[in-house]
């Protein structure tokens, strides 16, 4: 279907919606007919991560705009291809797919398919212009949250690890070394950050993503045993792993969460410094918003959540408070002016 | 004295161990036939009790019996009607050559279970309980990555040698195996279990260093290169098809195992030892090293199953490409009941699974009835002769057996 | 208690396992059942346990008609079984295992051992048993573990005890032990239903005699009745219990053993310093009770325990260190004492049991192929020529009657090239008619010139066959006699006084 037939149905279907809701009759919801399509990642809907997150977008946009959902889950990477497959027979509108594990399977379906759209999380295209990559600029929110971490620490020593060196992984713990520098540059307070040194690219990492990995808990407590009292694993849900670390330790240490918001999670209420929020619920809930009612023309121009369209953020909780919000904010605003580069 | 009556005793649990697996083996077609339809009927009450139409549909049960009743029936008519579409034939479809496109798509998914599967069968009909496939896969993994990603040769030669290299890394584990089994003892189950759990460690470690197999502008994450056009299995109905060459190296894998097994002396030999190995011992046989080269043997079949995953991705591969083949070939061991044909059907089986697994997810069914219909009915086939096992201690039906068997033979001389 | 059975019929589809049989059990009577593998007897001994349902004919328990819908009914109705196969939990001790299943309970609700152990002990002072209640079952002999069957039905309070086959597991001397136990329980009243194929002992203990064959009673002997009487009740033709024989004509020595030590699994020594030589065209039997180190001795020939000390040679060539390929291509052939441990695999078809050690080369294999018409035609010689009674050669060897297994066993071993025969226990647990067939044949490979060894712990066998016998006691040679020794004097050689 090319754009033109595409944006005059669209017209006609818009119009005839305005019919309905001036007539006043029970009007079927905005988005109704279209069909939005997952395609998850190793992993099940419910990984409380990126799966996870994904689904939250399609379910809220689901109820809201009426449009319909159908999903399936990958075992393994034997099961991407044929799922995007179905995707198309199931003659989707948009195609999601979770994850860097799917770039090969979502470019090949994009460029053998190119009648239809697909939004890749986490990856890119090689050159598809059906296929829309969304990333995040996280170095810049763990930028803010190293210096909440640095400022709020009373040793002056935090901790990050992560799950795997990888680029999707480092870029936090670069943000997050360099906000906490930047608190010492600023007051003059030595701050030492265990677990990763962006210069010399080495650093302290679990070897995998399961969720709370023992040898996440131990390198946790490693690092507590050397004075830090925040710290920052990521790689996922390593919180479990990382609350027994610090109760065992006997401390009052705090921990950042990663991805979405920990702190609205009773268990961890009080223990989450904040959260440096990857918004990819809202990232999935507004391109479908932008394709099922405004019916806007797809794109496939790359998505980056940035602190600037609240794409990526740190978590608000009792925490960052008074004058450390004021500098978070302040360093924000740098950040989006371009005044402050989070990675130096 | 006494303690040759314990070692007798020992003697008699493994006999136990082995008879259990030599009945479950022996499981006849009619059970295995049924165990499957009650495995399907159990999965149907499983998609109608957690479906959230039907739920809301008896909630007005009272004012509307008709609808709620029809809501079931849909609900599994759509389910196992996206099986269908998604492992046999598309009624949608433009074309007959489009709407066979899902059987192919089993058979794609059927080829390496079947040949990881034959390799399990095989250490079964020894009598031996391996449960090594996954390892075997992933050694097997390493090679063929190896040959496919780092080495360059002509088109085909490289295929074969990407193929040996898979069988012999593949067969390597398995041997180890062998003999730690065949010289220390060390107990099948427990070796396997370890070194599938060594062998998926190794894989990815050499999937994650950049001297050996990780992608050349990888970020770190482990994976391989895309494998060389000249070594991946080509396909075998054109482009429009997913289906590749590894098909034909299940079918040959067939027919040698039945070879193997019905009619060479090897399998003679190794069927004699599943079944009794003292008798066998008496018989010349080396007990010992009829298990290296049964666990040999065996992982060359887990190895051709590797190198069809290994050489049939799109872009680079990861550890997952394993999909749980190492795991699902013991059941299809089971299922098969270790014959070439059984495991051929319980291969196809899965296959269609594997392959109608995301139309049922898109048709709304959630993918775990289909591991519990598979759970159930390994459980069902399985089972009888285990709680029989169980049974088996006191009393009745083997005296039975017996006496109806005596009886029989009573018949023959008259 | 008096127990009847009566006109019962049991079928099998269109097999009548049990054809009209009435039998009658009076207090304090021992009945012995006689008859062959097959005959029927184990299919009644069920129907009267409530295993199975009788088709026609009822059972009564004082003239009152009975029906049992599992042997719960039976054993509370005072009947109890002891099957051939214990039902033993090898790790309890005897008092757990009596009490298994209707456990005694303190006030609790726990186990109450101590009362469990106290019926143990009443129950075997009463009838001299010695068993030590708290003894594991592992560590008692053969023969006290069948005494503990017998406890476990009398502490259930069985009047009536079926006894099957009880002796095809028991040493001779344990069996003259069980006898007196037998005799003592129908003295206290306990009517006892004896079920064996064993005509000694028929002659020995029995009050009555009810002969089966084919599924129906053919006769009620009298105990005083001749042991080739009995036979050929049992048989249904005349059996010849003597084997008739030519005097030996013996050769050379073939197999020669020296200062032969044999170790077993827990390195205890079994065989010790044995030496002795057998020479072609003689039957050379070693006689002993179970246990002597027989087993160990003839493992050891074949090579399938290794050797402490010592040498073996066959025909001039040392077999010492010889793998058991190596010993069976010497042309040494072996019949095991446990032929479903070591001698054949069930689940095999007959063809596939004669091939069982030919899989390496002609006739049976051409190449890694096996030669199916070579197989299949063998097959059918044999069947033929030892007499295997079997609807074809593709039947599995499970599904035959023991005699018939052994048959195959002695076919497979003797219908190749040897030069030594090895025979362990030959006609253990084998039906009359067998027996007879089987010492034909040993006759006859000894009469073609071979070197034939008996092991067997049956004096009657080894009387029958032997030209020459040897005593083992204590792993040790006690003595090597001439085949004309008394019956008294091989006794107490097996008790370890040397001639």
């Amino acid at each position: 279907m090319n754009n033109v037939s595409r944006k005059a149905l669209a017209s006609v279907a818009m119009a005839a919606a305005s019919l309905l809701v001036l007539s006043g009759c029970a009007s079927p919801k905005a988005g109704a007919g279209f069909i939005e399509c997952g395609v998850s990642d190793e992993g099940s809907w419910t990984d409380k991560s990126f799966n996870e997150s994904v689904m939250d977008g399609l379910m809220k946009a689901k109820d809201e705009f009426g449009v319909e959902l159908k999903s399936a889950e990958s075992n393994s990477s034997e099961d991407f291809a044929p799922n995007l497959d179905s995707m198309v027979a199931a003659k989707c509108d948009v195609i999601f797919a979770v994850g860097f594990n799917l770039v090969d399977a979502t470019n090949a379906s994009a460029e053998a398919n190119p009648d239809k759209n697909y939004v890749i999380i986490d990856g890119w295209s090689n050159g598809a212009t059906n296929l829309k990559p969304v990333g995040y600029n996280m170095a810049e929110s763990s930028y803010l949250a190293g210096y909440a971490a640095a400022s709020y620490s009373t040793t002056k020593v935090v901790g990050v690890y992560g799950g795997l060196q990888i680029g999707a992984v480092t870029a936090f713990m670069d943000g997050f070394y360099y906000g906490a520098k930047a608190y010492e540059a600023e007051t003059g307070t030595p701050v030492t950050v265990m677990g990763w040194n962006p210069t010399t690219m080495t650093g302290d990492f679990i070897g995998g993503f399961a969720p709370n990995d023992p040898a996440g808990k131990t390198i946790a407590a490693g690092q507590i045993a050397a004075g830090a009292d925040v710290l920052l694993p990521v790689g996922g849900d390593q919180f479990g792993a990382l609350s027994e670390a610090i109760s065992e330790a006997g401390v009052d240490a705090k921990m950042i969460g990663v991805d979405k918001n920990w702190s609205l999670l009773d268990e961890y209420k009080g223990k989450m410094l904040t959260s440096i929020e990857k918004r990819m619920t809202q990232a999935v809930y507004d391109i479908v918003k932008a394709a099922a009612v405004d019916k806007t023309a797809f794109s496939g121009e790359a998505y980056t959540g940035t602190l600037e369209n609240d794409g990526t953020g740190l978590s608000e909780t009792e925490f960052i408070t008074g004058d450390l919000k004021t500098k978070l904010d302040e360093l924000k605003a740098g950040i989006i002016d371009g005044s402050i580069d989070p990675l130096s | 004295m006494s303690a040759k009556k314990v070692t007798e005793a020992t003697a008699i649990q493994e006999d136990k161990a082995s008879q259990v697996l030599r009945e479950i083996m022996a499981g006849d077609p009619v059970r295995i036939a049924l165990s499957v339809l009650l495995g399907f009927i159990i999965g149907a009450i499983f998609m109608v009790v957690f479906n959230q139409d039907v739920v809301s549909s008896w909630s007005q049960f009272g004012s509307d019996p008709n609808y709620a009743l029809s809501t079931v029936w849909w609900t599994i008519q759509d389910g196992y009607g996206a099986l269908f579409t998604g492992s046999i034939y598309n009624i949608d479809s433009a074309s007959f050559f489009e709407g066979i496109r899902p059987l192919t798509e089993t058979l794609r998914f059927a080829a390496p279970l079947i040949m990881a599967g034959l390799g399990v069968a095989l250490t079964f009909r020894v009598g031996l309980f391996n449960i090594g496939a996954t390892g075997q896969i992933m050694m097997g993994l390493a090679g063929a990555t190896f040959v496919s990603t780092r080495l360059h040769m002509p088109i085909i030669l490289h295929m074969l040698v990407a193929v040996l290299a898979a069988v012999i890394c593949a067969m390597i584990w398995g041997v180890i195996v062998g003999i730690l089994k065949a010289r220390t003892g060390a107990h099948e189950v427990i070796v396997t279990i370890m070194l599938n759990y060594v062998a998926t460690s190794f894989f990815t470690y050499l999937l994650r260093e950049p001297n050996l197999l990780l992608e050349a502008n990888g970020g770190g994450t482990p994976k391989s290169d895309n494998p060389d056009d000249s070594a991946k299995l080509g396909a075998l109905l054109g482009p429009e098809f997913n289906l590749h060459y590894g098909v034909i190296f299940a079918v040959l894998a067939v027919f040698a195992y039945w070879w193997l097994m019905e009619r060479s002396t090897f399998g003679f030999r190794f069927k004699m030892v599943g079944h009794n190995a003292s008798a066998a011992r008496a018989a010349g046989i080396k007990v010992e090293n009829t298990f290296i080269w049964a666990l040999a043997i065996s992982a060359a079949f887990a190895g051709l199953a590797a190198a069809n995953q290994g050489l049939s991705v799109d872009g680079g591969l990861t550890a997952s490409i394993e999909a749980g083949i190492g795991f699902d070939a013991i059941t299809v061991a089971l299922l098969g009941g270790s014959r070439a044909g059984g495991v051929v059907m319980a291969g196809l089986l899965f296959g269609a699974f594997k392959a109608g697994s995301s139309t049922m997810q898109v048709a709304g069914v959630s993918p775990e009835v289909l591991g519990v219909v598979k759970a159930l009915i390994v459980l069902f086939i399985a089972a009888p002769p285990i709680i029989k096992a169980f049974y088996r201690l006191p009393k009745p039906s083997i005296k039975i057996v017996e006496s109806a068997q005596k009886a029989k033979a009573a018949k023959v001389v008259k | 208690m008096k127990l009847e059975l009566r006109n019962i019929t049991k079928r099998f589809g269109t097999l009548t396992a049990n054809d009209n049989i009435s039998l009658t059990l009076e207090p304090g009577e021992i009945h012995s059942l006689l008859g062959e593998n097959g005959a029927g007897k184990s299919t009644l001994m069920n129907v009267l346990y409530g295993l199975l349902q009788p088709d026609e004919g009822q059972i009564l328990i004082d003239d009152k008609p009975v029906k049992f819908n599992g042997p719960g009914d039976a054993m509370a109705a005072g009947i109890g079984m002891v099957h051939q196969h214990f039902m033993l939990i090898p790790v309890f001790t005897v008092a757990e295992n009596v009490v298994l299943g209707n456990e005694p309970t303190s006030k609790l609700g726990g186990l109450d051992l101590e009362k469990a152990r106290a019926l143990v002990k009443e129950i075997s002072d009463r009838f001299g048993f010695e068993i030590d209640p708290d003894a594991k079952i592992q560590d008692l002999p053969v023969g006290a573990q069948q005494r503990v069957e017998i406890i476990k039905s009398l502490a259930r309070n069985a009047k009536a005890l079926v006894l099957d086959e009880p002796t095809a597991v028991l040493t001779p001397q344990e069996t003259d032990e069980l006898m007196d136990i037998m005799r003592g329980l129908a003295k206290s009243g306990t009517s006892i239903i004896f079920i064996t194929h064993k005509l000694r002992e028929v002659q020995q203990v029995s009050d009555r005699i009810t002969v089966i064959r084919q599924g129906k009673v053919v006769a009620s002997p009298s105990p005083k009745s001749s042991a080739s009487e009995l036979a050929s009740l049992m048989v249904g033709r005349e059996v010849d219990l003597n084997v008739t024989r030519k005097p030996a004509k013996v050769g050379a020595e073939t197999l020669v053993i020296r200062d032969l030590t044999v170790l077993d699994d827990r390195q205890h020594q079994m065989v010790d310093g044995v030496s002795f030589t057998v020479r072609d065209g003689e039957v050379f039997a070693i006689a002993g009770v179970q246990g002597n180190g027989q087993t160990e001795l003839a493992e050891a020939i074949l090579g399938l325990r290794k050797i402490h000390s010592g040498s073996i040679q066959v025909a001039g060539r040392d077999l010492t260190k010889s793998t058991v390929r190596e010993v069976l291509e010497a042309g040494l052939g072996y019949i095991p004492e446990d032929r479903k441990k070591d001698g054949l695999v069930g689940d095999f078809t007959i063809a596939e049991n004669l091939m069982l050690d030919g899989s390496f080369g002609p006739p049976f294999a051409n190449g890694f192929q096996i030669d199916f018409a070579n197989r299949d035609r063998i097959a059918d010689e044999l069947i033929a020529e030892f007499d295997i009674r079997t609807p074809s050669a593709t039947t599995l060897v499970k599904q035959l009657s023991g005699g018939n297994q052994q048959k195959v066993v002695v076919a497979r071993e003797l219908g190749r090239e040897l030069k030594v025969l090895v025979a362990s226990q030959p006609t253990r647990g084998v039906d009359v008619g067998s027996v007879e067939f089987i010492h034909e044949q040993i006759i006859a490979a000894r009469d073609s010139g071979k070197s034939v060894i008996i092991i067997s712990t049956e004096l009657d066998e080894v009387l029958a066959l032997a030209d020459r016998i040897a005593v083992m006691y204590r792993g040790k040679i006690v003595g090597i006699v001439d085949a004309k020794t008394t019956r008294e004097k091989l006794g107490k050689m097996m008790a370890g006084i040397a001639a």
